[in-house]
């Protein structure tokens, strides 16, 4: 099991000053663009050793950091 | 075919309704298709061969691919538990090579036809470096005319085998129903990109009616088009072709006003040209997908692309960008990075790679050439340049965060976008490297205010009027106002002038006739 | 649904009708104020001319401008025509402004330019060109809509003055000289096909005549640059297959018969000719006219003081183009 705050430190090292709470929209508000949602990819899977694939790269899964934990907890159990 | 012409609006698009409106429901799609292969014929007439070759190849691809899946799904469950794994494996491979057969030779033609003759330049000149074959040859390389559409339709076809592949959509069964999804006449030519995902349940759909309210709503539209092409984009293009065919005439000042008319020519025409696209879409009561969402309030050269030709821009993030970034070998590359050099370079420099294949693959698109390299590398560039910079600019300035709210400094960002984004154009218009480079020295050091150019007042009169309009369109449209149902709710005698005075408009201040030169559209060389 | 389906019918065809009233009013009003600007040319002259006075009209683009002066066959024989010459015409401009020109005219003999029947302008389609030379035609705002520019507030409420009268009949005599070095231009073979649109409307312009008892005769201009054998082949089959004469200046023995020459007749190296070459050719048209056709001799005729006044002035004038353009080939050679 993984925290929030695990998440959150991530994405401010993505991008440095984000610091949102765990159900803040970060798509739609444009706090996160494409790019920065791929750097965010490449630190989850490194960070979790886990294999994020295009077909994982919807809105859903990233819009907030609880959205974020679900898939990255939903990715290491399979 | 032009959009642009009588021939278009009036002929062809009054006899696609009519044959479509008399024509029972179920077969509504059959005569879209009919209208499509027509339309194509009609403007590339024996080159529809390689269209429909096209077609059939992607229909026949989409087709295996999804029988691929329905063989596991139909198998899998009755193998053993061990087994079932190795199985969905194989069947994945094949899936892969399927897919990559499939791919590569769509590929293949667009390649062919569209880059052959430049990647012959750069092989010539590449061997001709290489003092050991001492060999300074031509290669023989056949001439082609394009045929219409191959960089749209190619690359729809392409996002719709991946999206089948990925099971993110069921495969078309029957041969029609690719064939109209990739020839439907309005996006042949210039776009949109549309998903067959998102366009399938409207466009394909056996039960497609005519609606009063599709049919005004979609006449609006082209209406607006119309404006922006033949009143203002092909009244600019007079300035701007003497001003670039010529540069070396003209003052900094001249260079600086044929930029910015440029930016304003390639705007009213392509989001004309969609305006055009979409409205004739509408009237059949087909959604196609939005390519232009005010792109010059955007605050930085990222959010520019998203909203300018955007259906370009999200199918290279989807097609190209992400899975690139998520490839082994680039993940590979990322897991050294971060192992040599710290997980923050581990982070970036994997996703810098992908933002330069991306935007020289934009700048390819768009041609065949190095100048067209340079203008995608160049956007590359600046967007790199804007992330790098990131953390020192906060450093430097603690209060960064907090003015980004502010209207001034997000007023400076839209400026500072507009102005990047206007020296894109000036190489994108310019003849080549070296001419675009000499008129942005010129740009810098001789200037004078003489414009030096002769110009009709009246015409330039024409010119600001119709870029304020469009203007004040894209700041109600930012505002969220939605004009065309405030009109829609107008009484009738209002409407109806406003329809009338918007086709005499057109027609009285359109830049058509003997003492214009009209413009093709640009985007249809791609 | 019917119900619902016919109120929208109504309502769009009362809002096109709506537009068509409304297009055609703004043409109208954007129309030039006065004939002579009508067309490049002096053609819109012909609307200026009493009704039923001329006998020869001549349709045709600037090689016919250029090249056919009717006044000369006024000067020979008293026969009276006008030459009704537009840049880059084409058949589908002919056939309606043809249309137009029998409300007030009934001329005996039409001769119609050839050089339409091959020329083409600009990159488009043979169909675009069709699709937008007949809109032209149909809707006056199309063709005139760049008019806007020359309203001044001075002009806006004016009334059109549709009384100008052109001397020269539709002739735009040309003085310069600039010789035309390509050689012979009429020894290749083949039968350039027309274009089935450009038939179509051929075939219009010679039901036209008919209708209007009119003789219809084919006449091509000389020039090096834009004909050949092949379009003359073309030509004739058709005008031999509707019965229509066809005179050919380009031919060998034409060019011989009339005494034309290369050297000294064209201001442009022989795409048009200069007056040198269009007394020539017109003089020979003359003479084929009279030959040919019953045409009265107007000259001294009541109702014909303006033509003999013309005349008087064109040969005043002639005298001056004839000392101009010799002028110009005493520079040029």
């Amino acid at each position: 099991m993984h925290t929030i705050e695990e998440i959150l430190a991530i994405l401010a090292e993505v991008k440095p000053g984000l610091a949102p709470t765990a159900e803040e929209e970060l798509i739609k508000t444009g706090l996160l663009d494409s790019v920065e949602v791929m750097s965010l990819v490449m630190s989850l899977s490194e960070e979790f050793d886990i294999e994020i694939t295009p077909l994982d790269l919807k809105e859903e899964n990233f819009h907030t950091a609880a959205a974020i934990l679900a898939l990255v907890e939903r990715l290491e159990n399979e | 075919m032009a959009y642009n012409t009588f021939l278009y609006f009036g002929l062809f698009l009054g006899a696609a309704y009519l044959g479509w409106l008399v024509a029972p429901a179920r077969r509504r799609p059959l005569v879209l298709l009919a209208f499509s292969l027509l339309f194509y014929w009609l403007s590339a007439g024996r080159y529809i061969l390689w269209f429909v070759a096209a077609a059939v190849i992607t229909w026949a691809v989409g087709l295996t691919l999804g029988r691929l899946d329905e063989l596991v799904a139909d198998a899998a469950p009755l193998l053993p538990k061990p087994e079932r794994k190795a199985y969905k494996a194989k069947v994945a491979v094949l899936k892969r090579s399927v897919l990559g057969a499939g791919c590569l030779l769509l590929l293949g033609c667009l390649v062919w036809l569209k880059y052959s003759p430049f990647l012959r330049k750069v092989l010539v000149a590449a061997l001709a470096r290489v003092p050991l074959f001492g060999w300074v040859g031509d290669l023989p390389v056949p001439h082609w005319v394009l045929p219409l559409g191959i960089s749209f339709y190619t690359l729809m076809a392409l996002g719709y085998l991946v999206d089948v592949s990925r099971g993110v959509c069921p495969p078309a069964r029957r041969l029609w129903q690719v064939l109209l999804y990739l020839s439907f006449w309005p996006h042949i030519v210039e776009g949109p990109f549309d998903r067959y995902r998102d366009l399938a349940p409207t466009l394909l759909a056996e039960n497609q009616h005519p609606t009063y309210q599709n049919l005004a709503f979609g006449a609006q539209r082209i209406l607006w088009g119309l404006f922006k092409k033949v009143v203002v984009a092909d009244r600019a293009n007079a300035y701007v072709k003497a001003v670039f065919d010529d540069f070396v005439q003209y003052s900094g000042g001249a260079t600086l006003l044929g930029t910015l008319l440029y930016t304003l020519q390639l705007y009213a025409e392509f989001s004309g040209c969609m305006d055009i696209v979409l409205g004739s879409a509408e009237i059949f009561g087909i959604p196609l997908a939005e390519n232009f969402r005010q792109p010059f309030f955007a605050s930085s050269i990222g959010e520019f692309w998203r909203r300018w030709h955007s259906t370009l821009g999200a199918w290279l993030r989807e097609y190209l960008f992400q899975p690139f970034i998520m490839s082994k070998p680039v993940v590979r590359f990322g897991r050294f990075c971060r192992a040599k050099l710290g997980p923050a370079a581990g982070r970036t420099l994997p996703v810098a790679l992908g933002l330069t294949v991306t935007w020289a693959a934009i700048g390819l698109w768009h041609g065949a050439g190095w100048v067209y390299l340079v203008y995608g590398l160049y956007y590359c560039a600046l967007q790199l340049l804007g992330q790098a910079a990131e953390p020192w600019l906060l450093k430097a300035m603690p209060g960064l965060p907090a003015w980004r709210k502010t209207w001034w400094y997000k007023t400076f960002q839209i400026g500072r976008t507009f102005l990047l984004v206007n020296v894109g154009m000036l190489l994108f218009r310019s003849n080549g490297m070296a001419n675009a480079l000499y008129m942005l020295r010129h740009l810098a050091v001789k200037y004078n205010a003489s414009l030096l150019i002769k110009v009709d007042a009246r015409d330039m009169a024409v010119l600001a009027l119709g870029a304020a309009l469009i203007l004040l369109v894209d700041v109600l449209h930012e505002r969220g106002v939605s004009i065309r149902r405030g009109l829609a709710t107008k009484p009738l005698p209002l409407r109806w002038a406003a329809y009338i005075g918007g086709v005499l408009l057109v027609l009285v201040f359109g830049a058509y006739g003997d003492h214009y030169d009209p413009a093709a559209f640009i985007y249809a060389q791609f | 649904m019917s119900k619902t389906w016919l109120k929208h019918l109504l309502r769009t065809a009362a809002f096109l009708l709506a537009l068509l009233v409304a297009v055609g009013l703004v043409g109208e009003y954007l129309k030039p104020h006065s004939n002579r600007y009508l067309t490049g040319y002096t053609a819109g002259g012909i609307l200026g001319e009493d009704f039923d006075t001329i006998d020869v009209l001549v349709l045709g683009d600037s090689n016919a401008a250029q090249g056919i002066a009717p006044m000369e066959w006024y000067h020979q024989a008293g026969i009276t025509g006008y030459t009704y010459g537009v840049g880059w015409f084409s058949v589908y401009n002919a056939y309606y402004r043809l249309r137009r020109i029998y409300d007030e005219q009934s001329p005996k003999v039409v001769v119609l330019g050839t050089a339409i029947i091959y020329s083409k302008k600009g990159n488009e389609t043979r169909v675009q060109n069709a699709v937008g030379d007949i809109m032209d035609e149909l809707f006056p705002l199309v063709r005139f809509h760049d008019n806007w520019k020359y309203l001044t507030p001075k002009n806006l409420l004016e009334e059109h003055d549709y009384t100008w009268r052109d001397i020269n009949k539709g002739f735009t005599p040309l003085t310069g000289v600039h010789s035309y070095g390509g050689g012979s231009y009429m020894d290749d073979k083949g039968v350039a096909p027309i274009d089935p649109l450009v038939q179509l409307y051929l075939r219009r312009i010679v039901e036209l005549c008919a209708q209007h008892d009119t003789k219809l005769v084919f006449v091509t201009v000389p020039c090096g640059n834009a004909w050949n054998m092949a379009r003359h082949n073309g030509t004739a089959a058709f005008a031999a297959e509707n019965g229509i004469p066809y005179v050919d200046y380009n031919l060998d023995h034409n060019l011989k018969a009339i005494g034309f020459d290369w050297q000294t007749d064209t201001p442009d190296s022989g795409d048009h000719l200069n007056v040198k070459g269009a007394w020539k050719v017109s003089q020979a048209m003359g003479h084929y006219l009279a030959a040919n056709y019953a045409l009265p001799d107007h000259r001294g005729e009541p109702g014909y003081q303006d033509w003999d006044a013309d005349l008087a002035e064109y040969l005043a004038n002639r005298q001056l183009q004839q000392a101009s353009v010799e002028t110009a080939l005493a520079a040029a050679m």
